[in-house]
């Protein structure tokens, strides 16, 4: 009897989740898809508000993301006033913006990944959090809880506070960085870049006992896209977009983020409101792109800082070609941590960054603007058009997480068809369809909008809707 | 393989841990960790503590972390002092109620984003190797946590009270220090 399993909701993501497969008659997975709660409204009640409340508003979309959406926000303000903002302000965005990134990363691997990744995808459930690995792998869970206070501490230091800081505004920043603040940010950052190095080493040295994940987590051909500088080398503020082919081919080399609407289009599947973006040469499914860090690393020439380069090297010569496996967003995320670290010590190095002149003042200038950052998760665009008075007509946001929609319920399928059979559920088995979820770490807080811990549910159910089984935990 | 990658429990990070290094040289003040959403009326009583028990105290005999909620990177915070003092808002209790209790460290919280006392005390003790010495609980009852900021009246009036206890709290602490 063809039936359906239902895992809701998925645990350790940023937000609720729920996951459906359908099975055939002889317990085979048919089809699988992946639903959030689907309504945040951010777009509609922006409207009527004033173009420079847009940063602070739209941050809150996230407890986790904050920093990105006031980058890409300020940003589309920047365009609406028509200014060029002062070059020490833009790189006290970029420092708060790799800052952003490290503490997001390092959630994403140690908080929420390295149980699977530390203790095995069978490990009892309730092994599986960072206090546990606090306790088995004291050095290891010192390291991720201190690369995040490291990115929290940073932004706390540029911006006055962790999350949700009001300092990011648009024209620039509004207040310069004292010597002070530098000095204590560069004090930390060694022994950041030691914790990363540490974790590479251990995680490199892991990945042989993750080859059967590695093969099916999302393993397919898609495009990636990203955001590069003038070199093609990674960026994560400005440049232009790059989307590249599964064979690693550049199918367009400097598209204008500003006019994403004219190459990226969204299509919609009958069993959810989110949509699927995909790159409109292509059509959909073909368009389908991936974001974030695999992304990033696969479409970009080099990182640009010497031990990322290093790194990247040693990670893209595991393919000739772009690799494709989802599972290796992990170790995308710890080369771009290093990249980061590194990164945010040459900005600081540079004596201009304390600067006082950090905000450009003008009014409304343009009655549309478009802001493009590289968040934690990919790449992120506001789009506001303003009326004369600078109030919000129309608002437009795209979330990483968002980017990634189609891959990942396609990733779900690859996964499912391969560990799930039938009756057989066990506790390891969901855990690799949740784990295929979590490589693409998505931020459904932003994508859609939720919070705190979930349990888990999956529901068998025959084509008439009614319950055959189902098996609870959390 | 790397020794890290087995089950077995481990000592306490090294030194070299960015965990310890953004505290490195800090002095060890008593700690009052506050937590509360300041925008769910009641709820934000824990906040509204701090602010005025940083008017009472200064900085270089209570260090004062307020934030939304506890957090395992709070771990570095709590393993620096002797005396920790975690303040909340309670939902069981009558509204202004207050209480103050012991906490030990209890590590089976599964949580990732937010911890409570006890499993705060145990991943201090995990990754720094190290608990205060005294550490307390002390919850004001609440009865609203819908929308505003406003706190209800018998709560609010809890809020002088809670400060007199936070410096007795402190003044027993000093007493021990002696």
């Amino acid at each position: 009897m063809p039936r359906t399993l239902v895992i809701d909701p998925v645990t350790r993501l940023e937000g609720h989740g729920k996951i459906t497969l359908q099975l055939d008659e002889s317990g085979i997975v048919q089809d699988a898809t992946f639903h959030v709660t689907q309504l945040r409204g951010f777009e509609k009640f922006c409207e009527g508000r004033p173009f420079y409340e847009m940063p602070n508003i739209t941050a809150r979309v996230c407890g986790i993301c904050p920093v990105s959406h006031l980058i890409a926000s300020s940003k589309a303000c920047d365009a609406i006033l028509a200014v060029r903002i002062p070059p020490a302000a833009a790189n006290l965005r970029r420092i708060l913006n790799l800052a952003q990134l490290i503490q997001s990363h390092a959630l994403s691997f140690f908080y929420l990944s390295s149980p699977d990744l530390l203790l095995g995808m069978d490990a009892p459930a309730d092994e599986r959090s960072i206090l546990h690995i606090a306790h088995t792998h004291p050095s290891i869970g010192a390291d991720g809880v201190g690369l995040r206070q490291f990115g929290q501490r940073v932004i706390e230091l540029l911006a006055g506070r962790r999350i949700h800081p009001g300092w990011t505004v648009p024209g620039g920043v509004n207040e310069p960085l004292s010597a002070e603040k530098r000095d204590q940010i560069l004090a930390m950052i060694p022994p950041a870049i030691a914790a990363i190095r540490r974790t590479l080493v251990w995680f490199r040295q892991s990945l042989e006992k993750f080859t059967a994940e590695i093969e099916v987590f999302a393993n397919f051909p898609t495009l990636f896209m990203g955001l590069i500088d003038d070199r093609g080398l990674a960026e994560y503020y400005d440049g232009a977009l790059r989307v590249i082919d599964s064979e690693g081919n550049i199918i367009a080399g400097e598209l204008d983020p500003a006019r994403y609407m004219d190459f990226i289009g969204e299509a919609v599947e009958p069993f959810t409101y989110m949509k699927f973006p995909y790159y409109k040469p292509l059509g959909y499914p073909g368009g389908t792109y991936r974001v974030g860090p695999l992304a990033r690393l696969n479409l970009a020439g080099r990182c640009d800082t010497p031990l990322a380069d290093n790194e990247w090297r040693e990670f893209r010569a595991m393919s000739p070609r772009p690799l494709l496996s989802s599972f290796h967003y992990h170790y995308a995320r710890l080369i771009e941590m290093l990249h980061a670290a590194e990164k945010i010590e040459i900005l600081l190095a540079d004596l201009g960054i304390l600067d006082k002149h950090v905000r450009a003042t003008a009014s409304v200038n343009n009655l549309e603007g478009v802001g493009v950052a590289e968040a934690p998760r990919g790449t992120l665009i506001h789009h506001y058009k303003v009326d004369e008075n600078g109030l919000i007509r129309w608002a437009n946001l795209v979330i990483a997480t968002g980017h990634n929609n189609a891959a990942m319920n396609r990733g779900i399928l690859q996964t499912a068809r391969h560990y799930v059979q039938g009756d057989n559920i066990a506790e390891g088995m969901l855990n690799r369809v949740e784990a295929v979820v979590r490589t693409f770490d998505p931020c459904l807080s932003c994508s859609t909008h939720a919070m705190g811990r979930m349990p888990l549910t999956v529901e068998l159910r025959a084509p008439d809707g009614s319950l055959v089984r189902e098996v609870r935990r959390g | 393989m790397d020794a890290n990658l087995t089950n077995t429990p481990q000592p306490p990070a090294s030194a070299a841990s960015p965990l310890h290094a953004s505290r490195a040289g800090a002095a060890s003040p008593a700690l009052l960790l506050a937590c509360g959403n300041s925008l769910r009326e009641d709820d934000g009583v824990g906040l509204q503590i701090a602010e005025a028990v940083e008017q009472l105290f200064p900085a270089s005999r209570l260090r004062i972390v307020a934030a939304q909620q506890f957090t395992p990177e709070m771990a570095a915070d709590v393993a620096a002092t002797d005396l920790a003092i975690f303040v909340d808002a309670s939902a069981g209790d009558d509204p202004g109620a207050i209480r103050v209790c012991s906490v030990a460290a209890r590590p089976d919280s599964a949580e990732t984003h937010r911890m409570d006392p006890p499993a705060l005390l145990a991943m201090a003790e995990s990754l720094c190797g190290h608990t205060p010495a005294h550490a307390f609980a002390l919850t004001v009852g609440a009865g609203q946590f819908g929308y505003g900021t406003e706190i209800g009246g018998s709560v609010r009036q809890a809020i002088p009270r809670a400060c007199r206890l936070v410096g007795n709290l402190l003044s027993a602490f000093s007493r021990t220090q002696a």
